[in-house]
């Protein structure tokens, strides 16, 4: 029997972000950096272990937003459109460095990822790297589970049910649409709880839910066995809680993995290091300098003389952090296996974007941790949530706690002086969605487009990562600009629908730009 | 704001950055050292920033960023107004931690043309009650604080006297012919923002033992955990608080 279990939980996530109405929109570059750097050297990872014959379990949870871009028409054209312009970049790279070998050997090093990005995104995954991840999980390597439908911080809608009831729905219907299947589970925004959330949850026949460690330990009761066990929520609805040990072994900037000195530094970009007559064809609008996913140094050290970036050097640490974090879980369990009656789950998650991303190695330390994990002949056994429920069924039943994983564990990343203008409006709008449903319950045709129109627009406007920029300050006007667009938009559905009239050349071409959720119903902003 | 950027600026905007920033410059200043001076204070802003995240709101911050001139203004956010009021008089609470509340509120026009009408007027203050679970509120008030505030004011930052109750936020006015409720608040249910009593008297009395361990966090030592206050676990959980126990 294996001594304890291993719940490694990747959370991909990024806000709806399509300008259609522009050539190129610099935010539109989270999700191309994402797909670079994370999506598509997950999935090279993924299939070389399988078709290595490396046995695994991982739970992915893709945000309905992230979802609806990924399998965007327009935004995966211009993806293509953004990787082939980086080759371009890359040919130049080569020129440039050629006389300087520690650097052209990077510039070949990109040459050769950009090459293989194309290939993949295009010829591989046919455009559509979601139907890579299915597959994945009907051969039974993944389980795809989805989050809230904006990724909306569901604590400040406690008192709006209304909202949270159609985040989750809109969720569970949009995963259907899109992995054929029904999740059966929930990643909690922000891992944001508040008691009797899993009402929601279990209305949409969703089974668990993670949660930040303190959700358990400061549960309503002692839970029997800490965070290495779930609890069931009084409704059956069942909450994992986060490990914190391992997840400090990854996320912590300074004794955490991706800190090491040999790892390459995210801030040296030649989108910022290189003379403007060279960059600007490929910074934005040709004087606004960008990441360009160039980098050749290596952190270093706490100085600004950093050293050229050596792969290899960083290939053989994230073997070394693999086997590192290995070895302390085995620790775990051991020490664990005498307090407990069934074997320790030990709970990992996190944001994906991470790996790859902000830590280059990533995906290669992920890679290295499953061989490894396999090699070792099974003390350690990755399961899912669901595996783990098939085997026990039965846990303690506790409610957990009010909680996040953000700053202090509440709410105070998203409610804060920086931010907390929005809800005033937000709220607002989702009684205003409300009453619409009241006034108008089974509209057909143009109104019913007016109303669906009305629906998305609220839910656009209740995504976490605008008051999250409010608050940590990158890209703040954007951020703004978002909330109050999608607030105008509904507000101007609201005044013409209290006028019965609608301007139809206006609600296309918001349909077209906001065209997320296509199966929405406005109704589910009904009152129980 | 990148150096370059910040010289294709002109110095009046220059100026005009600096006073945002708090950088306090003399009038003889030239450019190149007003530049070097706004740098610094938005280095230092950053990093302050940055430093007030735990680690998983520093490594989420990373997915945004693409650019570092923060300070780009679309102008697009000019287009979408919203109103300012709503023309309603309500109170909304919302709860950020175990301790603190946000509320905000509106009155309708009539109400503020009323309070503001009277002769001493103008005094609104919010009335924090801790109630009863389950019980309404005018048979399950326990006890009350007032907060005074202007009748410009539109929201407040409340401390919660303790945690593991339950609060309604009311909004007052002061007129001639007493104090008026103008609108009460739904209620909010502050959690003990601790572990349970059971759980706690062993963490107390034997900070070693094994329920520690399976919270996960025996390995880790804090200035909370020196004082073996295991009320103060969510310090260790925010995780820039943890040191591995050496």
């Amino acid at each position: 029997m294996s001594q304890g279990y291993f719940n490694f939980v990747l959370h991909a996530h990024l806000p709806f972000v399509r300008h259609p109405m522009y050539e190129e929109f610099l935010e539109e570059m989270w999700l191309f950096e994402a797909i670079s750097e994370t999506y598509l050297p997950l999935l090279r990872v993924f299939n070389r272990l399988r078709d290595d014959g490396v046995p695994y379990r991982i739970t992915m949870s893709f945000s309905p937003t992230l979802s609806s871009m990924l399998t965007d028409e327009l935004l995966q054209e211009r993806y293509i459109r953004h990787l082939k312009k980086l080759l371009e970049l890359s040919e130049k790279e080569l020129e440039r460095t050629k006389s300087d070998s520690r650097f052209h050997a990077l510039a070949e090093m990109y040459n050769k990822l950009l090459v293989e990005n194309l290939e993949d995104f295009v010829e591989l995954h046919r455009k559509n790297i979601l139907k890579s991840f299915r597959a994945l999980e009907k051969e039974g390597y993944l389980e795809i589970i989805t989050t809230a439908a904006t990724h909306g911080f569901l604590p400040v809608y406690q008192d709006f049910p209304e909202t949270v009831s159609a985040q989750v729905n809109t969720a569970v219907i949009l995963h259907g649409r899109i992995f054929g299947c029904e999740p059966k589970g929930f990643w909690l925004p922000e891992c944001g709880y508040y008691p009797q959330l899993e009402r929601h949850l279990k209305a949409n026949n969703l089974g668990y839910f993670y949660t930040a460690a303190h959700a358990v330990l400061f549960s309503d009761q002692k839970p029997l066995y800490g965070v290495y066990a779930p609890i069931t929520c009084p409704n059956g609805v069942v909450a994992f809680a986060r490990d914190i040990p391992s997840s400090k072994a990854v996320w912590s900037a300074d004794e955490g993995y991706p800190g090491d000195y040999s790892y390459r530094e995210f801030y040296r970009d030649i989108g910022f290091d290189l003379p403007l007559d060279y960059i600007n064809e490929y910074i934005h609008l040709g004087n606004i300098r960008v990441n360009t996913g160039f980098k050749y140094y290596a952190i270093t050290g706490h100085t600004d003389d950093k050293r050229p970036y050596v792969p290899e050097e960083a290939t053989r640490k994230a073997e070394e952090h693999a086997e590192n974090f290995l070895y302390n879980r085995l620790k775990q369990i051991k020490k664990l296996e005498t307090l407990m009656d069934r074997p320790p789950i030990i709970v990992s998650p996190y944001d994906a974007e991470l790996f790859g991303h902000w830590w280059f190695e990533g995906p290669q330390w992920i890679e290295f941790l499953l061989r490894k994990i396999h090699a070792e002949g099974g003390s350690l056994k990755m399961v899912t949530a669901s595996d783990y429920l098939e085997m026990y069924p039965e846990n303690q039943v506790a409610e957990p706690s009010f909680s996040s994983w953000g700053n202090k564990g509440y709410a105070e990343v998203w409610l804060d002086g920086s931010n907390d203008w929005i809800y005033r409006h937000i709220h607002k709008a989702i009684e205003r969605m409300s009453e619409l449903v009241e006034r108008f319950p089974d509209e057909q045709g143009l109104k019913r487009r007016v109303l669906n129109q009305a629906a998305r627009e609220v839910l656009l406007s209740q995504a976490s990562d605008w008051p999250f920029i409010m608050k940590t300050g990158t890209t703040v006007p954007y951020a703004v600009t978002r909330v109050k667009e999608h607030l105008a938009n509904f507000n101007r559905i609201y005044d013409n629908l209290c006028r019965n009239t609608v301007n139809t050349e206006w609600l296309t071409t918001v349909e077209k730009t906001n065209n997320i959720f296509p199966d929405v119903d406005y109704r589910i902003f009904a009152k129980s | 704001m990148t150096k370059e950027r910040l010289q294709r600026l002109s110095y009046a905007s220059l100026l005009d950055i600096a006073t945002k920033e708090g950088v306090s410059v003399g009038e003889s200043v030239d450019k190149e050292s007003l530049i070097e001076l706004i740098s610094e204070a938005m280095e230092e802003d950053r990093t302050e920033r940055e430093q007030s995240n735990n680690s998983a709101m520093r490594i989420k911050e990373k997915k945004y960023d693409i650019i570092r001139d923060e300070e780009i203004e679309s102008g697009e956010a000019d287009e979408y107004a919203l109103p300012e009021r709503y023309n309603e008089t309500r109170i909304v609470a919302l709860l950020r931690d175990p301790l603190w509340a946000f509320a905000y509120w509106d009155l309708k026009d009539t109400d503020v043309e009323r309070v503001s009408g009277e002769e001493e007027s103008g005094e609104l203050y919010l009335r924090v009650c801790e109630v009863k679970e389950g019980e309404n509120r005018e048979r399950g008030v326990v006890d009350y604080f007032d907060i005074p505030v202007k009748t410009t004011d539109s929201s407040w930052y409340i401390n919660l006297p303790m945690p593991g109750k339950s609060y309604v936020i009311e909004l007052y006015a002061q007129i001639e012919s007493g104090d008026e409720l103008l609108c009460r608040s739904n209620t909010l249910h502050s959690p003990l923002g601790q572990v349970a009593i059971e759980y706690l008297h062993e963490m107390i009395n034997r900070p070693d033992n094994d329920s520690m361990v399976l919270t996960g966090l025996d390995q880790y030592s804090s200035s909370s955990l020196q004082e073996n206050i295991p009320q103060r676990i969510i310090s260790m959980i925010d995780s820039e608080y943890l040191q591995t126990k050496s």
